[in-house]
């Protein structure tokens, strides 16, 4: 089991997806930097703090937004073309003759998944307070930073890990189970912008706090899922708490669980042509 | 000895949501592989010889049957034997932007098979110079032999190529014959699935045939060979269907070949001349002409019902044990014995 671990881990980590993603989004944040840098330095009054920023006005739930939104789009694709693409070379027939227990294969990359797509989420939160704090320092003020603001930074970024990692084995399960890569990221898409986000949650607003997207955001920011209450179409609105953000962890797991199960159980019994 | 494959009533059925269900594999009883040798599986494109070898790796679900390897089920317990079986199943498959070095090291992880063991597959095949290129960057036939090396790494004691010849050129061809003569001179069982006949008679000692998933005819080379009827010849025509209409008119049988303007005609060869007058008295002039012994690619054709059947007297038996051709070939003009695809005696 651990030559099948580093053999799927040399796999993974070999995987263009793998690391030209991080990279594009690592890149996005570069310039998002270098354009508040000089949008800062024009504008005298408007110096960043980064004690304030991380845990004062803002909170570093929401500093680190940009990673937690985009985290279920990156760990999603990740690990569903991280099956997807090895299914449609044939690779992973060629990969059963050298393992042919399924599940032991199975297992093994998506351990390998879970936990390559975790440190790459963690990688790049870190990255990300790494170029606030320069952007602070360059630009305005560092001063009040202690180790408990270090320790709260610490315990975000190990969710975002987590939470990253557990999307990818969403991902890497609805893509197994529907046996078609592109499918699946394009229908995940849609499904993210127009049934998740508007649809359900308009439409089914108590069904909405319970969706796969929506906790992955909870519970890597640390934010409370909230959702609507009343009538949308006569204005009578109300946002509300549905839960808090370690039950949204409990809602991400349940599903991540429920789509690797429904994969395992189609994929040991599937034809291999 | 022991067959190293034995499949018993094997049969697949793929079900379509759309159309009817495709029956792959009907019903095959087989016995395949012998360490030293090598063995020919056979049929049209269709005939469900990817299916039988991919429900022998465990890839695929028999919808019926059994199939084993080494005497362990594939369908359930072939993990117990994987690390005997070497197998190119279709095209080489490698992760493309890996090096031949990386894929075969990857590979040998898996199996927990150490580096040294890549270098030996490399220098079999042939590839070590090139190991540092990736494999998207190789020919089909360098491909081919990488894949070869990635069936070699564990060292099998079946290796079962599925068109290892498909796209190869001439030379790259002649290269894989030496490499798979070369495999089973080591003492391996080599199973090779092939439509390309020429080459798999240059390199198998045995031989099977199936066409639209069920058994034809199995046996020694020699035996198979047999079923092609006695030597012929071939007239290159102008217009081939026209030629085979005038020598019908003159009583002489012919049929037309998979090169475009070519035709076998069904006579002795010493009777070459009544062809040749037979088209020239019909206004049709030859452009070439020339003998052809008694193939693989005759066999199977007439085995298969791939040509038009010359009448021919019932097919003979099962091989006796060691046997070479049928015991008694056929008259020149009678080239049977023909058995076709779900006829009586054909399908076992």
């Amino acid at each position: 089991m651990i030559n099948l671990l580093v053999a799927e881990s040399t796999r993974l980590w070999a995987r263009r997806m793998t690391r030209f993603f991080p990279l594009g989004l690592a890149a996005l944040f570069v310039a998002g930097i270098v354009i508040a840098f000089l949008v800062i330095s024009n504008d005298e009054g408007n110096s960043p703090d980064f004690v304030d920023d991380m845990a004062g006005g803002v909170g570093a739930q929401d500093v680190l937004g940009p990673i937690t939104a985009v985290l279920p789009l990156m760990a999603f694709v990740i690990g569903g073309s991280y099956i997807g693409a090895d299914a449609k070379t044939g690779m992973l027939e060629q990969l059963l003759t050298w393992e042919p227990r399924r599940l032991r294969f199975l297992v093994a990359r998506l351990v390998s998944l879970v936990v390559g797509v975790a440190v790459l989420a963690m990688a790049l939160a870190v990255f990300l307070v790494a170029l606030l704090y320069s952007l602070a320092a360059s630009t305005g003020t560092v001063d009040g930073v202690t180790g408990e603001l270090w320790g709260n930074i610490a315990v975000i970024v190990l969710r975002t890990g987590l939470a990253a990692g557990l999307f990818s084995a969403f991902g890497f399960g609805v893509t197994l189970l529907i046996n078609n890569s592109v499918g699946a990221i394009v229908g995940f898409v849609i499904y993210w912008f127009i049934i998740e986000n508007f649809l359900v949650a308009v439409f089914l607003p108590r069904v909405s706090s319970y969706l796969p997207i929506t906790n992955a955001d909870s519970f890597a920011s640390g934010r409370d899922v909230e959702r609507l209450e009343g009538n949308v179409f006569q204005g009578e609105v109300d946002t509300i708490v549905s839960h808090g953000y370690l039950t949204a962890g409990v809602v991400l797991a349940a599903w991540v669980a429920l789509a690797v199960i429904a994969a395992a159980l189609v994929f040991v019994r599937r034809d291999i042509d | 000895m022991a067959a190293i494959v034995e499949m018993h009533e094997l049969r697949k059925v793929y079900v379509r949501r759309r159309g009817e269900d495709v029956v792959a594999v009907e019903g095959l009883d087989l016995e395949l592989g012998r360490p030293g040798t090598v063995h020919g599986f056979l049929g049209p494109n269709g005939s469900g010889k990817t299916t039988t070898i991919r429900c022998l790796l465990g890839l695929i679900q028999p919808t019926g049957g059994q199939v084993s390897v080494f005497g362990a089920d594939s369908t359930r317990r072939f993990h117990e034997v994987s690390a005997r079986v070497g197998a190119i199943v279709e095209n080489p498959k490698m992760f493309p932007n890996f090096s031949a070095r990386r894929n075969l090291a990857l590979l040998a992880r898996i199996a927990g098979i150490g580096p040294a063991e890549v270098d030996r597959v490399l220098d079999i095949v042939g590839l070590r110079d090139r190991a540092r290129d990736t494999f998207a960057s190789y020919s089909l036939g360098m491909k081919q032999r990488l894949a070869i090396a990635g069936a070699l790494l564990k060292d099998p004691d079946l290796l079962i190529l599925d068109e290892p010849a498909n796209g190869l050129d001439p030379a790259g061809i002649a290269e894989m014959r030496g490499l798979i003569a070369q495999i089973a001179g080591e003492g391996k069982a080599v199973l090779v699935s092939s439509h390309q006949l020429a080459e798999v008679e240059q390199v198998c000692d045995d031989v099977t045939i199936i066409s639209r998933g069920r058994l034809i005819e199995t046996g020694p080379l020699q035996y198979i060979r047999g079923f092609a009827g006695s030597d012929s010849v071939v007239a290159a025509v102008g217009d081939r269907d026209a030629a085979i209409l005038a020598l019908a008119d003159a009583g002489i049988t012919a049929r037309p070949r998979s090169v475009v303007n070519e035709i076998t005609v069904e006579i002795d060869p010493v009777r070459t001349s009544d062809v040749t007058r037979a088209l020239a008295e019909r206004g049709h002039y030859l452009s070439g002409l020339r003998t052809e012994s008694a193939t693989l690619e005759a066999a199977f054709l007439n085995l298969t019902g791939e040509a038009p059947p010359p009448p021919g007297p019932p097919p003979p038996g099962p091989p006796p044990p060691g046997a070479t051709g049928p015991a008694d070939p056929p008259a020149a003009e009678v080239p049977g014995p023909v058995a076709q695809p779900g006829g009586p005696g054909a399908v076992r």
